[in-house]
């Protein structure tokens, strides 16, 4: 799992080529507020809901992220704690 | 508060028990837990019989499992923390020992709110879970506690955990009389290859 490679058709990729600069966007609201919907990725559905892990602060959402960034799409940008709370702001309304 | 302060002694508690059953081997692994005397034999520690529902609705039983060794774990469906690492890993063991006849697994949901039958269904073949090898029952809510102290495991709701449950990520081996012989950290690629040498021992002593 440290490789990124998921677990079957349970829990997604994390070094697959379909993440964009604009899932930078989505990351924070969805590590904070899981996520029930159905998502794509590489051909493969997956639809199971993921629970939130609302103890984590927006400095460890963005740590996270920029380790799945570093590690696996060198190409994105590295996200700010500032970001990461901007992004947090507007998806209080989703949940 | 105070009952956090009471688990968190009782999961020192345990893991001392964990940590003085290291004992060296030779060549045949140990018996982990109390054991007595009893007319000069030696009865060692047995898991408790028991009767589940796995996720293709079959009754799993200790009478079933009885010849058979297992490996057992908890865990939950929805679980976000430790048990996709400790899933991959009993993959990697089903890999290894992969007739059903000589080696079962046994996972045991302790979220005994959502993991219904289907669910586990669902999760099982997601994940590519062979259903002649390895079972996934659920637990209810009386047994959660018992049962993972039955196996020297922590499990109990929480609802300041993440997912609404603790657990400790624990994998135990359990031989085919229903003796506990060997356990690692399911979450530790290492501890769970020494793990599954330990298996090996036990499927030679035969």
């Amino acid at each position: 799992m440290s490789d990124g490679v998921g677990l079957g058709s349970l829990y997604p990729p994390l070094n697959g080529p379909s993440y964009r600069e604009d899932f930078a966007n989505d990351f924070a609201c969805i590590v904070r507020h899981g996520l029930s919907d159905t998502i794509i990725i590489g051909m493969q559905i997956y639809d199971t809901p993921m629970e939130g892990l609302p103890d984590l602060s927006s400095a460890e959402i963005a740590n996270i992220y920029n380790f799945i960034a570093h590690s696996w799409h060198p190409s994105l940008e590295k996200l700010s704690q500032e970001i990461v709370e901007q992004n947090l702001e507007r998806c209080l309304g989703r949940k | 508060m105070k009952s956090r302060v009471i688990r968190t002694n009782l999961m020192i508690c345990v893991a001392g028990i964990l940590l003085s059953s290291c004992q060296q081997h030779d060549g045949k692994l140990p018996y982990i837990g109390e054991r007595e005397i009893i007319d000069g034999d030696t009865q060692y520690y047995t898991i408790p019989g028991f009767k589940y529902v796995n996720q293709d609705s079959v009754e799993i039983s200790s009478e079933l499992l009885s010849g058979v060794p297992y490996v057992a774990d908890f865990f939950f469906t929805s679980c976000p923390t430790i048990c996709p690492r400790v899933k991959r890993q009993m993959l990697r063991l089903q890999e290894r020992f992969d007739d059903p006849k000589e080696l079962k697994f046994l996972s045991m949901s302790i979220d005994y709110r959502k993991d219904s039958i289907p669910i586990l269904k669902r999760y099982a073949d997601k994940i590519g879970i062979d259903g002649d090898q390895w079972y996934l029952v659920q637990l209810n809510k009386d047994e959660v506690e018992r049962v993972a102290n039955q196996y020297f495991n922590v499990a109990f709701e929480d609802e300041d955990a993440a997912g609404g449950f603790d657990h400790s990520g624990r994998l135990i081996l359990v031989d085919g009389k229903g003796h506990v012989r060997a356990h690692c950290d399911g979450t530790n690629p290492e501890s769970v290859d020494a793990f599954a040498n330990d298996i090996e021992l036990l499927l030679d002593e035969g």
